[in-house]
């Protein structure tokens, strides 16, 4: 009879009772890897990639649904940025409208350490500092065009009121106060959410961290500026990228409060490509113009991320 | 020269008062340690001091200035955290010079001092990493670094200890009492084991739902424990104690324990005892009191013959538990002294290091 050595002992008392589909257990890991990721990624592919391919093709020739394609070269992307006005607006409403994700982090940040504090009721601010944001964009729009009408908004009177104004204003119908009074509307309605994200993110620092800052001789300034803004950059982050995603892509809210009106005061790129789209029917050159923005929204995305470290989001504590 | 000094010490959570008007003074370059049960207040008196905490009521002083209003920032003291509190996102070095930066040291100073601090505690290799690089006692120096750089008046400690495993925990506080005698620095320590208080203090403070029980060198508490709750919290296993009566004996004191046990105090204590005769009492006395007496004579009427219930084998010496007048009573034998359960065994109460309490008040007699 062959002898056994203590190995194969060993061996022979862990061998596996069934041979596994997959032999190497990197093999198996990566295949379920993809498996699980088959669901969403057949939703990515069919309504995010395909299109975007196909506007990046179209971009490139004259297509009307009823004519037959034909190459048109950079003839598009010539018109949008040496010809088009409404183009550069759109351009430059979108940047200043990308401002309403940095002013409602810090206006959030300030809320969150508010009612991250010892104040009474805290819980009641918090709901209703929240309650904005699960509000459907669509009746926040209808909400803040009231607020802001002519004769009967709630700000209009307030001001008259007070007796700081003769005249209503105009809020959404005048070039200089439009955009800026559609950004407020969006402002508020995110303020809740990012403040959710922030007052997480600070919950998540251990209070023995500001015990200690003090006894090491850190006042409050300096306590906020070494130990809470550092811990929270990921969390400043995350909005920050979520901000700019939502400003990108604040379609409904400007549809519902001015249409990109007065004149193109408040078009952004978004509503630029669907005007240029389904009013207009230049399908070829509202792909171009989705293209440039993307290229846009891609830079902006991978700058935020890499500004914060590539943690953007990470929640973590020691 | 520091010195702290607790004047009448109160401190209440709202309604509830859980320090109640505590005295104590730490003499310079002295180590103190609380020690108590959870929740005794312990850690609150600590953070009164250190001034994360505000007193209800009574002053704290350091050397001469009384610090009730002081912020924590201006009472130059250190603290170690139980969990260490040190700053994620910083690296050790920066860990350690955070405190530097405030009180107006420059960059050499600051880069000195740390790196003196690193080498007194072993981590000058760790200096660049994170605190989440770090094992529990790397962490741990770390902290304590922390504290030293700054050369405070008075560190303060809170069960520095208590998240680490049980061999480190021993060589850690080797090494907290090393530095303590290296730089010797007024301290304050906090912890709930007894067996860390003992080994680290100069003095110790025995603290009981929010009162203070006794004051004194590891010495005195342990060998004239103030209180039964003193007597029962120091050793291990604590002391004995027993109900018991003492009686006029023929030519002298005597206590009963039991209807057939009635030991016989010593000439020397006779005296302290004399207005107790008729009362109840509780009679003390430590495990290694206890002695072994195989052959003792039988006519010996300290002799006391029990069965073993319970054996401990601990090794240098072995734990035997036998019961008088249905209490538990365990003394420390030598090994191998009694090998089985239900063995009989004789032992002689060791008189001469016997207590005695008022069983109303617990305190010593
Ligand atoms: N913030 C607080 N609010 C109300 N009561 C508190 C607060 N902090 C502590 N207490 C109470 O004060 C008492 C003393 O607490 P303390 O933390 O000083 O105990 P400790 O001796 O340090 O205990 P441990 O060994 O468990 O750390 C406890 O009864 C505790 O419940
Ligand atoms: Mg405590």
């Amino acid at each position: 009879m062959a002898t056994t050595t203590p190995e194969e002992a060993i061996a022979g008392a862990l061998r596996r009772p069934r041979k596994p589909l997959i032999a190497k257990r990197r093999h198996r890991q990566v295949v379920l890897t993809y498996l699980f990721l088959i669901p969403a990624a057949t939703v990515f592919i069919l309504y995010r990639l395909i299109p975007l391919g196909w506007n990046f093709v179209l971009s490139f020739q004259f297509w009307s649904p009823t004519a037959p394609a034909e190459f048109a070269g950079l003839y598009h992307y010539e018109e949008m940025f040496l010809f088009d006005d409404v183009f550069r607006d759109a351009l430059k409403n979108t940047l200043i409208y990308m401002l309403t994700a940095p002013i409602g982090i810090i206006m959030a940040l300030g809320l969150a350490m508010l009612v991250n504090s010892q104040i009474r009721s805290r819980g009641l601010y918090r709901t209703l500092i929240f309650l904005s944001y699960p509000l459907m964009t669509v009746g926040v729009g209808i909400i803040w065009r009231w607020l802001y009408d002519e004769k009967v908004g709630l700000f209009n009177f307030i001001l008259r009121s007070l007796g700081l104004i003769d005249e209503p204003i105009a809020f959404l119908e005048s070039f200089s106060t439009a955009l800026a009074s559609v950004m407020a509307a969006a402002i508020w309605q995110i303020l809740g959410f990012f403040m959710i994200i922030l007052l997480t993110g600070l919950q998540n620092i251990p209070e023995h961290l500001y015990e200690a800052a003090s006894i090491d001789g850190a006042n409050r300034w300096r306590q906020f500026y070494r130990i809470t803004l550092p811990l929270l950059r990921p969390s400043i982050f995350l909005c920050l990228i979520i901000g700019i995603i939502a400003s990108f892509t604040s379609f409904d809210l400007i549809f519902v409060m001015t249409n990109g009106g007065p004149g193109h005061a408040t078009e952004l790129l978004i509503t630029y490509i669907y005007r240029s789209a389904f009013q207009l029917s230049q399908f070829d050159y509202a792909g171009a113009l989705t293209v440039v923005m993307f290229v846009f929204f891609i830079t902006i995305a991978i700058l935020a991320n890499f500004v914060a470290g590539g943690d953007a989001g990470k929640v973590d504590i020691n | 020269m520091a010195t702290v000094t607790l004047n009448s010490l109160y401190k209440n959570y709202g309604e509830t008062e859980v320090v109640h008007g505590i005295d104590l003074e730490v003499g310079h370059q002295e180590f103190v340690v609380l020690v108590g049960p959870s929740g005794c207040g312990k850690s609150t008196t600590l953070r009164m001091v250190a001034g994360l905490e505000d007193i209800t009521r009574g002053e704290i002083w350091i050397d001469d200035t009384c610090v009730n209003e002081l912020e924590p920032q201006h009472r130059d003291i250190a603290m170690v955290f139980q969990d260490y509190a040190l700053y994620p996102h910083m690296s050790v070095f920066q860990n350690m010079a955070f405190s530097l930066q405030y009180r107006g040291h420059d960059k050499s100073d600051i880069r000195r001092r740390v790196l003196a601090a690193a080498d007194i505690l072993n981590i000058s290799e760790l200096l660049e990493r994170r605190p989440k690089q770090l094992s529990g006692g790397q962490r741990q120096r770390v902290a304590m670094g922390r504290a030293i750089v700054r050369d405070p008046k008075v560190f303060l400690f809170d069960e520095p200890l208590s998240n680490l495993d049980a061999k480190l925990r021993v060589s850690m506080r080797g090494e907290i009492k090393k530095l303590h005698r290296r730089v010797a620095t007024t301290s304050i320590y906090v912890t709930h084991d007894q067996v860390e208080a003992m080994t680290l203090a100069d003095r110790i403070v025995i603290m009981n739902a929010g009162n203070i029980e006794q004051i004194g060198t590891p010495d005195e508490v342990y060998s004239k424990p103030a209180s039964v709750f003193v007597a029962g919290f120091v050793g291990s296993p604590t002391m004995n104690l027993l109900p018991a009566e003492l009686t006029a004996a023929d030519d002298g004191l005597a206590v009963r324990l039991d209807n057939d046990i009635a030991l016989r105090i010593p000439e020397t204590k006779r005296q302290r005892y004399a207005n107790y005769v008729g009362q109840p009492v509780v009679f003390g006395l430590r495990p290694e009191n206890i002695l072994w007496s195989p052959n003792g004579a039988a006519q010996n009427d300290a002799l006391i013959r029990r069965t073993a219930e319970e054996i401990e084998p601990l090794g240098s010496d072995t734990l035997v538990f036998f019961s008088i007048g249905g209490r538990e009573v365990v003394g420390r034998l030598p090994p191998n002294s009694v090998r089985r359960i239900g063995e009989t065994v004789s032992v002689l109460p060791e008189m001469d290091a016997m207590q005695l309490f008022d069983p109303a008040s617990g305190k010593a007699i």
